[in-house]
């Protein structure tokens, strides 16, 4: 309901007697700010949802502590314990009397319009909630920290900012809408944004607190409490020496057991294979090390010696973090040094003996010399960093109706869908800032019905081809585009730009000229035989001219008839500038399992603003072309596959950064053996059951809650069957109910590890773009620095000799 | 006295070791007072469990009081900055085993920011004043316990401290060893600094201390001046080298003439330390001769009781 806020903003400004439009400018800003579930675009976004996280966890654990000193100080009066006893009570009884109703064993009546069972949630919350406040209070008063009592009187204040901001949101949200809600709604909504402020003033104390921290820590300390971490590692555990005779011993017998299923794919098996082994070995190590460390100092007490000396605690993590992390790059660095050597003399060998046969065999089987060079190219264009440029792929089925999907042939696991041989379907890839294919759709639908398009409803996609990237300054191409460019801002009312006009005009004279003499010197080369002249020609031609584009593709075939063995599908493939109607038309026959790419002159892309379409078409009769979105794309750029490779590893070190956070972590309070499970844990999680915690978190999952599902499992009924409301089925969902909401929320801090990992783009030769790896940086900092910051804590509050 | 002259003030500390519930389990320390002044040799002693170690772990933040506060420097423990001038022995020798001699007192020096050369030369003199040069890269698990004492001394003085903080500092070492760092201590509070040491080996303590708190249960039994402590006020002692018998019988007369009770006459003996120390120095003195017992036997004399 509430999520259409910024329509609320609109609405007022247009609706007469409600709120000035500063004033709901400011609380379309305070409930964005406040509400845990909103947030935005961007980093700003991101930010923002990363704060609120970080805020309530911190919260959390400000309130925890707190209470935990208050009930082992025995600070609590019976009465409040009473009061507190009692709202348990009345919240697992409500618990209880709500999975009664919902199912159907309990019916309880409605007293004036409101549920008995809300009454008793509300009544035990408020019980919680005063002896939550009665024991914070006395513990403070007892306490001399001023600090803490100030922070617990500013979160009160956040939380009625919070709650008056809540209900005033609501209620004027009705008021626009002319629809009558419930004070509840409004108190719930407030509560909500309360409690995301009373988690940003905590965040402010302890940032507060983290920067006289800051102040103090001293880098000298701080890389001695590394170095001591390294040499623990390589003497005590021995790990860094282990790890490398491991790496070494599996690469030198890696050519055994790595058979690739086709040749051309050996040099995405090999970089996969030695990239995972690296990603397993540090992750293994690291696992095996930071978790150790503290509880081990901490037990063998020579942590006495360091905490006596003036370290802060912050330095203790951060130089543990650094000193794991040093290791982690030399390792990395040789690893990724050896794997690299190792690929390139492997991939570069057999490329070489595949051409050396293929020249062999060109004499005798011109087939089989093809399918050598094929095989050839391949390897070469997979170790490279292709930047792609993607559009957004929408289908014409047989009679031209417009689908978001192709035929589905039946195969489950394939997740591309095919258009048909010899018929009008086909495949049409969007550039541009463009609709969503839902809406495109819809509009073609619409279009070829004679009918108005409707407006979006789905977000805009920014699919936009830079077509400067793909010009060639003081190219002929290059000034017809800026004259298009600027031609068609004057079209959108820009004034004074036919002076500029003017000049590209002049620029383009002498180009065009020298460009009509070449080429009628090069019709005359031709004519005459010349083959040196008509080379020396056109490279004068591609003086003045961009270099053409590429469109690289990769589909499958489904065969309805096997065909003549050796002849191709053919695929024909159409690229129109939307804008100026050029085109470009070619068949050509379809790789399988490889890649194919087309040369698209440069011309097409001139006056475009980004905008193109790329139809294709199977022209085999009988015969389906399967494709996928990214099946094709634009090849932007072919970078370096070494700086990519060590990209691709540096996607290892941020995963190894994020586990040796969590693992120094652990170690600030457990014991090393739970401190090794705790580790191990996060990291399966967010390698490998991620996609499961999600779904965990916003409770999808079919069968319900742990305790449900282990009703399940022992009754041998399935996950989709209703379960018969008996006690045990009522108790299993009450508990559920219970802790589902915590575990859900707990899922934020598993880190999504297997996004940091993105060795499949390298091993495809794929570049891993800046953005990525920034996107990555950040989101293992958002990780790593709370984690550090979390262990600094406890730490700092944690008795070291108790 | 002024405040700068204190350089520990401990109010009313109280210390009591919870179980995981915050149940009360044992209590370590009741309600303790003290005040260490600039420049003496201060000595906690007590028995087993008497609350020694955890005073001292009080005062380095270790361990947090259940009550009261103790200040070092005019400092809250808590503050980390103090143990800049602060320099401690563990009970035990809890350094790094995987670490040698150098290594392990230059990560401790880097930890108080003190420059390398500067680092280097302390070093030398250090590993040379506990006698380590010979084993100085040797990692720490090949020590024995009193090499380890050793070093363990050697990184609590790397930042020159003012004050030192000593749990039981002749724990584990030879009676060689526990001369020598008797008179290191001593050498060290010629240096102006304040020493703090804990023990139960109440000889040692007698021999450098200039004041005493004796501890027992954690509570605060006893606390002086080791002379003031020591000396029986009663009782008079005269020592007299080669007083002929007919003297001592007239010496008798004239305290039963005064109604003075003679508890006993006999000649002061040495303690069995410094027998050790003469036998061994004579030893190394005169190689190859045991003629020392009888030596001794001469110096010391007759002994006498009545």
């Amino acid at each position: 309901m509430l999520d259409s806020i910024l329509l609320i903003a609109q609405a007022n400004a247009t609706a007469p007697p409600q709120t000035a439009n500063w004033l709901m400018n400011f609380m379309s800003w305070v409930y964005l700010l406040g509400d845990p579930a909103i947030t935005t675009k961007g980093l700003l976004g991101s930010l923002l949802t990363w704060l609120k996280i970080i805020g309530l966890f911190s919260l959390v654990a400000w309130i925890g502590a707190r209470v935990m000193q208050a009930i082992k100080d025995r600070i609590s009066l019976p009465a409040l314990s009473g009061i507190a006893a009692a709202g348990i009570v009345g919240g697992l009884i409500s618990l209880l009397l709500q999975v009664l109703l919902s199912t159907g064993r309990l019916a309880l009546p409605i007293i004036s319009g409101v549920s008995p069972v809300a009454i008793l949630v509300i009544l035990s919350i408020l019980a919680v909630v005063a002896w939550l406040e009665a024991t914070l209070w006395i513990s403070m008063s007892r306490r001399e920290s001023q600090g803490d009592k100030l922070l617990l009187i500013a979160m009160h204040v956040a939380l009625v900012f919070g709650m008056a901001s809540g209900i005033f949101i609501v209620q004027n949200f009705a008021q626009v809408q002319g629809i009558k809600i419930s004070i509840l709604e409004g108190i719930q909504q407030g509560a909500r944004m309360g409690l995301t402020y009373m988690g940003y003033t905590s965040l402010a104390m302890l940032g507060y607190r983290l920067v006289a921290e800051f102040w103090n820590i001293n880098p000298i300390r701080t890389l001695a409490i590394a170095w001591l971490a390294r040499k623990e590692a390589n003497r005590r555990m021995w790990a860094p020496y282990v790890v490398t005779v491991v790496f070494l011993v599996v690469l030198a017998f890696t050519h055994w057991f790595l058979q690739p299923p086709r040749p051309a794919e050996m040099s995405r098996l090999f970089v996969g294979t030695l990239t995972l082994l690296c990603s397993l070995l540090i992750t293994l190590m690291i696992i095996f090390l930071s978790p150790l460390s503290l509880p081990t100092d901490i037990q063998q007490q020579t942590i006495y010696t360091i905490v006596s000396k003036p370290v802060s605690r912050l330095e203790m993590i951060w130089g543990r973090i650094i000193g794991y992390m040093t290791l982690v790059t030399l390792i990395i660095a040789m690893f990724g040094g050896i794997s690299y050597i190792y690929l390139i003399r492997q991939v570069n060998s057999t490329i070489r003996a595949t051409n050396d046969e293929a020249a062999l065999v060109r004499s005798g089987n011109v087939l089989r010399a093809n399918q050598l060079d094929e095989q050839s190219e391949q390897l070469t264009a997979r170790m490279s960093a292709r930047v792609p440029v993607k559009g957004s792929l929408l289908f014409r089925d047989s009679k031209g109706t417009p689908q978001i999907k192709g035929i589905d042939v039946g195969q489950e696991l394939e997740y591309r869908t095919h258009v048909e041989g010899a018929t009008p379907s086909k495949g049409i890839w969007r550039f541009g800032v463009i609709s969503h294919p839902f809406d495109e759709v819809r509009n073609m639908v619409a279009r070829d019905a004679g009918k108005t398009a409707t407006p979006p409803q789905y977000p805009i996609l920014d699919r936009r081809i830079l077509v400067d990237n793909f010009l060639k300054s003081g190219t002929l191409e290059f000034v017809d585009n800026q004259i298009a460019s600027l031609k068609f801002q004057q079209s959108q009312g820009t004034k004074g730009l036919e002076s500029r006009i003017d000049a590209l005009q002049t620029q383009r004279r002498p180009l065009a000229n020298q460009d009509a003499e070449l080429k009628a010197k090069l019709k005359a080369a031709q004519a005459a035989d010349n083959q040196a002249e008509s080379d020396q020609i056109q490279l004068q031609l591609a003086e003045i001219h961009s270099d053409p584009f590429k469109v690289e593709m990769s589909f499958t075939i489904y065969r309805t008839t096997k065909g003549r063995v050796g002849e191709p599908v053919f695929a024909s493939m159409k690229v129109i500038n939307p804008v100026t109607s050029e085109q470009y038309e070619n068949a050509f026959p379809v790789r399988e399992y490889y890649t194919d790419t087309q040369v698209i002159p440069a011309s097409l892309l001139v006056g475009s603003n980004g905008y193109l379409n790329i139809e294709v078409q199977c022209v085999s009769s009988n015969q389906y072309l399967g494709m996928a979105e990214s099946d094709l794309f634009i090849l932007a750029s072919d970078g370096s596959f070494f700086w990519n490779f060590f990209r691709g590893l540096a996607g290892v070190w941020l995963q190894a950064l994020v586990l040796t956070s969590i693992g120094v972590f652990a170690g600030t309070f457990l014991s090393w053996p739970v401190a090794l499970l705790t580790t191990i844990a996060f990291f399966i999680g967010g390698q490998v059951a991620f996609g499961f915690l999600q779904e965990f978190a916003i409770q999808a999952q079919t069968g319900g809650g742990p305790f449900e599902s282990l009703f399940r499992l022992l009754s041998h009924d399935n996950q989709m069957s209703d379960l018969t409301p008996t006690l045990p089925v009522v108790t299993a969902k009450t508990l559920d109910s219970l802790i589902l909401p915590i575990m859900s929320r707990l899922v934020y801090v598993v880190p999504n590890f297997a996004s940091l990992d993105v060795s499949n783009s390298v091993a495809d030769g794929f570049a891993v773009t800046d953005e990525k790896m920034l996107g990555n940086a950040l989101m293992a900092l958002a990780y790593a620095l709370p984690f550090s910051v979390a262990g600094f804590f406890v730490l700092k509050n944690r008795e070291v000799a108790a | 006295m002024s405040q700068s002259d204190i350089i520990i003030e401990i109010k009313n500390l109280t210390k009591v070791y919870r179980d995981f519930w915050g149940r009360p389990k044992v209590q370590a320390l009741k309600a303790l007072d003290l005040q260490v002044k600039r420049g003496e040799i201060f000595g906690l002693l007590g028995p087993n469990g008497s609350g020694k170690t955890t005073t001292i772990k009080l005062l380095l933040g270790l361990l947090f009081p259940t009550e009261g506060e103790a200040l070092i420097f005019n400092e809250p423990t808590t503050n980390v900055a103090k143990n800049e001038r602060i320099g401690y022995l563990p009970e035990e020798s809890y350094l790094y085993k995987f670490l040698n001699a150098e290594e392990t007192l230059d990560f401790y020096g880097r930890l108080f920011k003190i420059s390398g050369s500067e680092r280097r030369k302390r070093i030398n003199k250090l590993i040379d004043m506990v006698g380590l040069n010979h084993a100085r890269h040797r990692q720490l698990r090949e020590y024995s316990k009193g090499m380890q004492r050793r070093i363990g001394l050697a990184q609590a003085l790397i930042n020159d401290p003012e004050l030192v903080l000593l749990d039981e500092p002749t724990s584990g070492l030879d009676p060689i060893g526990t001369a020598e760092i008797k008179d290191l201590i001593l050498d060290l509070k010629a240096q102006g600094k304040t020493i703090v040491l804990s023990g139960h080996l109440l000889a040692d303590m007698q021999d450098i201390c200039d004041r005493i708190a004796i501890l027992h249960r954690g509570e605060l039994r006893e606390l002086g001046r080791v002379q003031d402590l020591l000396t029986v006020q009663d009782i008079t002692q005269i020592k007299v080298r080669d007083l002929p018998d007919s003297a001592i019988t007239e010496i008798r007369d004239v305290i039963e003439r005064h109604q003075g009770q003679l508890v006993s006459v006999d000649h002061p003996t040495t303690t069995l330390d410094e027998l050790f120390l003469r036998i061994v120095r004579e030893s190394d003195q005169f190689p190859g001769r045991r003629h020392v017992a009888d030596r001794a036997k001469t110096e010391a004399g007759p002994s006498t009781k009545s």
